[in-house]
């Protein structure tokens, strides 16, 4: 994407708009979520992680306000905005599809949003030609959806959600459909854009790896409840619960004194014989990218017989000779091994109505 | 908490009023009236049943209708079946050349007025028939019950298949293919992937083939005469032809097929449900090429499919060919100018002209009225609403209500109201747009259902109000399958020949009703010619259906 600014649409509108959250509660047959509060400020990225079913595109949803809440306050910018309908509360919304209007040309999705809050005409033809060349689009402009490849269409959904300069930018799984490698590159993209027109956006994803690297910020949300809310590297280096370190893609196992995670890439093979801090058999091995890995079964200290205990190894790539062999006993040396608390069925203590900002 | 805005609820009222309001005038309140007043002059329940069951010459009659429905339907469902499900299979589940083109021409029977049907059968198999004439042991089937039964499965097999190949057109073939690897043979394969969904598009295809048989009308009052006539026939001749006592019989007997009609109605609405009758597009993408090992299974799909090509073109190649040659056998267009003597204006008292011109108005106005009810209901806040749900229920009504009891009901109901027979017109235009409306409510509904919610969504957090997301997605998204509607209401409406025979006065005429004139004042030349005509514009409305959208499976 270019560096250059784009054209504001309303010069009125500059400061980046915080989202307040206050007590929203939710629900729908047997689900139930909340009650949520938190608070993002104007211009951050929020990463919304959470296994399937955990309610993170409900919450979308109802802050697009496509959804209805139980209750609760939603403000963005200060201003309460519950009681309004979508169209009067300048979100952005991307979806996991691209949604592109079918019947339209690309510049047209794209100078929908402008069209209907009455952008006199010139100014819409230069937003629109601007973020057409920001987004790779040039060239494409009286092309139909259906003419365009999988990735161009989610670069043009995204034009289309930024073209009205939404106050908060909503994006729900958005590279879902996109194939991986041209996926990290839209990462990147789209993190130097959000970064760049400072636009308060909340970004869900399963995606671990891309939920820390878009986020200012990560949330974590199982079941409907917040279970963590902080940096990333505070998310991703100290996980408080057996189903945080599972999901984060923690090894996670049980010892007679408890439960305990490692990172794949913190557990270092010894050479067999060696000491270590734990020790275990290789049951599989396998090349990988960037990382070659390890199937290890790991081995009690004393009678007592460890739960999970089939972990994972992950190993710079490199020459597969060097790997050792399926049956091999070896030690590993790990420096970091967290101890976690006993999960108690909510696995994290206080974390219903959590609050965070 | 956010609460529902006074205007969220009036929406969906407004939107479902045209259609209810529709229902309510042309359908329900008619034939209470009908039902009531049958009830009222037999003394109750009790007197119905008396009349149907007793000695009297009207329950002879009535039971004699039954009968003869009863068998017709039955037995044109039963060879229907036979016949369209292996063939159904065959296109839904193969790709062979001319498949797509197949696909469509199934759908040009459901068009043609039925009419014209047993004008393609008698000129086939009948004493002068193009195979008569060469095997006279096959001039069994130009007339009496073999005859009628062979007018209903040449009209109806084409829906079984049609339902049957777009019941399996949606499986992926990956389904298929996961069983073969997991060690299915050919028949666990049909039974754990193909058999069910085939199973229900053939039984949809059953039951309606065995509603439009038990109501039949025009086969058996052509080709079978009194001792094959079937309910409909009954309450029209004792309505029409029998005097005194006939129409209180009439009546007796509509509201005894009412009751009849209920299950089988009930039973089709529930296994139509979201059913597509018809569609450009192959659900599951690319279809899998013809086995190269020849099953029994795809051996006997083959011949039902090319026995069915072979006949449906037969049948409408006799009509065309018919028009153009004369009775000593040349060929002259001496049929068509026949058209337009003065003894083919005597026949039903208005000229050909006329009659066209009455049969493209009435068929504008059906459309025009049918799409314009169905279009509010396809407004995203009645479609999931409690109001749409009963309205999509209640747009099966007329399929209970056959056109020949409809035309009694809204004659009974409206007759003695408009007065002036020059209003007479309106009650045809009404009788067809309601005989056409469930076929309009369930395209144009599924249309609007088809579009996936986040276009809405997104139209609405990109900064559209209610009306917007209306004017700029809903309604470009649905033009192709509105216009689709309004030709295939078109279609109905030209074809229309039972509740427009019973209501209309010679200068409210239409072709078909023309025709079915000239055929009882023995012209046929002319008879022959406005067959092809009412073909020709049959095919005509085809080729623009092809290339407009998708037709949902009711009519």
């Amino acid at each position: 994407m270019e560096g250059r600014s784009l054209e504001p649409v309303d010069a009125a509108r500059q400061s980046p708009a915080p989202l307040e959250v206050e007590g929203l509660e939710y629900s729908v047959g047997d689900f139930h979520m909340g009650p949520l509060s938190f608070r993002l400020e104007g211009g951050r990225i929020l990463s919304l992680m959470g296994p399937n079913g955990a309610g993170k595109t409900t919450l979308l949803r109802i802050l697009a306000g496509l959804e209805r809440a139980r209750g609760g306050i939603i403000r963005l910018g200060g201003s309460d905005v519950q009681e309004l309908p979508p169209h009067r509360r300048e979100v952005g919304m991307m979806f996991q599809e691209p949604s592109l209007f079918p019947h339209m040309t690309l510049a047209e999705n794209i100078a929908y949003g402008l069209e209907v809050r009455k952008v006199p005409p010139a100014q819409i033809a230069r937003r629109v030609n601007d973020l057409m060349d920001r987004f790779r689009l040039a060239g494409l402009a009286q092309r139909r959806p259906g003419e365009l490849s999988g990735g161009e269409q989610q670069r043009a959904a995204l034009a289309r959600a930024l073209a009205p300069q939404p106050r908060l930018l909503l994006l729900d799984e958005p590279l879902s459909s996109i194939d991986p490698g041209s996926r990290r590159r839209f990462q990147g993209d789209l993190k130097i854009w959000l970064r760049e027109s400072e636009t308060t956006a909340v970004y869900v994803t399963h995606d671990v790896d891309e939920g820390l690297f878009m986020g200012d910020r990560v949330a974590l949300l199982f079941g409907g409840t917040w279970v963590r809310c902080a940096s990333p590297d505070e998310v991703f280096r100290h996980p408080r619960s057996v189903r945080e370190a599972s999901f984060l893609g923690y090894n996670v196992w049980r010892a007679p004194e408890g439960w305990h995670a490692a990172l794949p890439a913190e557990m270092e093979p010894g050479e067999p014989g060696g000491p270590g801090d734990l020790r275990g058999v290789v049951r599989a091995v396998g090349q990988g990218s960037p990382t070659a890995r390890l199937i290890v079964e790991l081995l009690p200290k004393g009678t007592s017989p460890l739960e999970h205990s089939i972990i994972e190894v992950h190993l710079p790539a490199g020459d597969p000779r060097a790997l050792p062999r399926p049956g091999t006993e070896i030690p590993l040396n790990c420096p970091r091994i967290l101890a976690l608390p006993e999960p108690d069925g909510s696995m994290a203590p206080g974390s219903q109505g959590g609050q965070f900002s | 908490m956010h609460e529902r805005r006074p205007w969220d609820r009036l929406v969906p009222i407004l939107a479902a009023a045209p259609a209810a309001t529709f229902l309510l005038l042309f359908v329900l309140l008619p034939v209470a009236v009908l039902v009531i007043a049958s009830l009222l002059a037999a003394g109750g329940p009790a007197g119905l049943e008396t009349g149907l069951l007793g000695p009297s010459l009207g329950a002879q009659v009535a039971r004699g209708a039954f009968r003869n429905s009863l068998v017709q339907g039955t037995v044109s469902s039963l060879f229907a079946v036979l016949w369209g499900y292996p063939a159904g299979l065959f296109v839904g589940r193969w790709a062979f050349p001319g498949r797509r083109a197949f696909l469509s021409l199934l759908l040009v029977p459901f068009l043609l007025p039925s009419l014209v049907m047993v004008l393609g059968v008698e000129e086939l198999f009948g004493a002068q028939g193009w195979l008569g004439v060469p095997l006279p042991p096959l001039q069994v089937l130009g007339s009496g019950l073999p005859g009628i039964v062979l007018v209903n499965v040449l009209y109806n097999t084409p829906l079984v298949a049609l339902f049957t190949a777009n019941s399996v057109r949606g499986i992926p073939r990956h389904m298929e293919e996961a069983a073969a690897v997991l060690g299915a043979r050919p028949h666990r394969i049909f039974g754990t992937v193909w058999a069910r969904p085939s199973l229900r598009g053939a039984g949809m295809g059953a039951l309606l083939t065995f509603l439009f048989s038990f109501l039949g009308f025009a086969a058996p009052l052509i080709l079978g005469g009194p001792a094959q006539y079937t309910v409909e026939d009954w309450i029209y001749a004792l309505y029409k032809l029998v005097g005194f006592q006939g129409p209180i019989l009439a009546s007796d007997l509509a509201v005894w097929t009412l009751g009849f009609l209920a299950v089988p109605v009930a039973v089709y609405a529930f296994l139509s449900r979201g059913a597509l009758l018809w569609s450009r597009t192959d659900a599951s993408g690319s279809v899998p090429p013809s086995p190269r090992a020849r099953t029994w299974g795809w051996r006997a799909g083959a011949a039902a499919t090319l026995a069915l090509a072979l006949l449906e073109t037969g049948l409408l190649g006799a009509i065309l060919l018919a028009s153009v040659r004369s009775t000593s056998g040349t060929w002259s267009l001496s049929d068509w100018s026949v058209l337009l003597s003065p003894r083919a204006t005597g026949a039903v008292g208005i000229s050909v002209g006329a009659a066209l011109g009455n049969t493209f108005l009435y068929a504008l106005l059906v459309a025009g009225i049918t799409v314009g009810i169905a279009i509010p209901l396809g407004l995203p806040s009645l479609r999931r609403s409690t109001a749409g749900d009963w309205l999509r229920g209640a747009s099966f009504l007329p399929l209970l209500v056959s056109p020949i009891i409809l035309a009694l009901a809204v004659w009974t109901f409206w007759g003695p109201t408009l007065g002036a027979p020059g209003t007479l017109w309106t009650l045809i235009v009404a009788s067809q747009a309601t005989l056409a409306l469930p076929f309009v409510l369930q395209a144009v509904g599924s249309s609007f259902r088809g579009q996936p919610q986040t276009y809405l969504d997104a139209a609405k957090t990109l900064g559209s109000g209610p009306w917007g997301v209306l004017r700029d997605v809903v309604a470009p998204l649905a033009r192709p399958a509105l216009v689709t509607s309004a030709l295939f209401a078109l279609a109905l409406s030209f074809g229309e020949f039972a509740a427009t025979n019973f209501l209309y006065i010679p200068q409210y005429a239409t072709l078909v009703v023309m025709m079915y004139g000239m055929e009882g004042h023995r012209l046929f030349p002319a008879a022959e010619a406005l067959g092809a005509l009412l073909v020709l514009v049959t095919l005509a409305a085809f080729g623009a259906l092809v290339h407009g959208g998708e037709v949902s499976g009711t009519r």
